[in-house]
């Protein structure tokens, strides 16, 4: 699988690393990987009917997965995926 | 046309005046700048003070909101004599008589696509201090149809994040934060918010205001800022402008890439599966003219209303239109389905191309 660079923000890392290397062939593996980092809000990042939910984009080398292939977005040797996450309230 | 300042204005903003970054010429630019913002809450509160005390000369403040005693430790334009009477008149109240030489508008409205047009027109900037994305997303519909600078911001917990949206020349919100919808997003009703964050983000959404109004560059276009008051950080991501964009990105031009309309499942009704069709634009439909030419006796008419209607198609299936091109079919199968019907009828008797 290839080898890409995540980088998360301090509200998914927690006191872990923002930057971490994980094993990722498409976007769906990078959430399955926050899923196993963050059981706590599992339920927020996928909703009930499957579906990663909306607040939660997945920008590879600068371009939002939305635009690429989504989910099935695929990844490469040296990717970078940053995980931004829609802040509600004001 | 401005006049000149009062000796009393002229005090009043003597440290902007002697302020390299704003200076006598930066001052009369405020005084002729026109700023909405959208929502008085706990972004929008400071952000109205800070413009109002900074001499902005025209600020509109809508809201619909009514004042509640839980707002008060973050939204100090309000205090306990002010619960129960609406946002926006206590706010309009409280700013002129901070700054009398400024005009300060309030709009009690409601923001959504049918009123947001009307809410944010002859402004040259556009602040957020809204509180959910559906109405955020109707602002940035407007401000790209309308020109308009939008600076964008939302604050939860500890977080913030705010960026500067100039409409064809950087990315607009739905670039950004393409489709999000406000379900399963925490609010400050549940998760609550730090009034210390809601400052340093209106903070810098003025800032941005300022560097708009007085013609110099501003910082945060094309860059979204993230910031963490637990850690004291702050993050710059670079945010690009999509061409497949549903607001911005001059759709239709490459056919293979199509993604609209898109179908999805919304809910289900008394066991019956209920599909959304979004054409991925507002394609403003004429419904007189499309209810004549449904004189097929598979099609018939349920109900009627201004902005749209719902049609029975061969017993079983329930299709209602939106007069902007939005369908909700009830009683099929299967999002194939319910898509091959809205094609029918947008491609075969509206004769709208529905592929964008
Ligand atoms: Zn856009």
């Amino acid at each position: 699988m290839p080898k890409v660079k995540l980088v998360l923000p301090s509200i998914l890392a927690c006191s872990g690393d923002k930057v971490r290397e994980i094993e990722a062939s498409t976007i769906r593996d990078v959430v399955e990987y926050l899923c196993s980092l963050r059981p706590d809000i599992k339920s927020r990042i996928i909703s009930h009917d499957g579906e990663i939910n909306t607040f939660l984009n997945f920008y590879v080398n600068g371009v939002n997965a939305y635009f690429i292939k989504g989910v099935e977005t695929e990844l490469k040797d040296g990717d970078e995926v940053s995980v931004i996450p829609a802040l509600g309230g004001g | 046309m401005v006049e000149e300042f009062t000796d009393k204005e002229f005090e009043m903003y003597s440290r902007q005046i002697v302020l390299s970054a704003i200076g006598y010429q930066g001052q009369e630019k405020l005084k002729k700048g026109r700023v909405a913002v959208v929502g008085v809450g706990g972004l929008g509160s400071p952000v109205a003070t800070l413009l109002t005390a900074m001499g902005v000369g025209y600020i509109r403040i809508i809201d619909r909101d009514i004042v509640e005693v839980s707002n008060l430790h973050r939204q100090h334009l309000y205090t306990f004599k002010d619960v129960g009477y609406p946002k926006v008149e206590v706010a309009a109240k409280r700013l002129r008589e901070l700054n009398p030489y400024i005009e300060v508008e309030p709009f009690p409205i409601f923001i959504d696509d049918s009123t947001v047009l009307e809410a944010v027109r002859d402004v040259d900037v556009v602040v957020d201090g809204l509180d959910n994305f559906k109405a955020r997303r109707a602002v940035n519909k407007a401000c790209y149809k309308l020109s308009i600078p939008y600076i964008y911001a939302s604050a939860i917990e500890t977080y913030g994040s705010t960026t500067t949206i100039i409409p064809g020349v950087g990315p607009c919100l739905e670039c950004i934060f393409p489709n999000v919808s406000d379900e399963g997003l925490p609010t400050c009703s549940t998760v609550g918010v730090h009034p210390s964050v809601l400052q340093i983000i209106s903070g810098i959404e003025v800032y941005e205001v300022v560097n708009i109004l007085t013609g110099k560059s501003p910082r945060l276009l094309g860059k979204l800022l993230i910031y963490d008051l637990r850690e004291l950080t702050s993050s710059l991501v670079d945010v690009t402008k999509s061409k497949y964009c549903s607001v911005c990105g001059g759709l239709g031009v490459e056919k293979e890439e199509v993604r609209y309309p898109v179908v999805e499942e919304v809910c289900a009704r008394g066991g019956l599966a209920t599909f959304m069709v979004n054409p991925g634009r507002i394609i403003r439909l004429n419904l007189e003219e499309l209810l004549s030419r449904l004189n097929s006796p598979k099609y018939k008419l349920i109900t009627r209303s201004q902005l749209g209607m719902t049609l029975q198609i061969d017993s079983k299936i329930k299709f209602s239109l939106l007069h902007s091109g939005i369908a909700v079919i009830e009683g099929v199968e299967s999002g194939e389905e319910a898509l091959r019907i809205y094609r029918d009828i947008m491609e075969n008797v509206i004769k709208i191309e529905t592929e964008i």
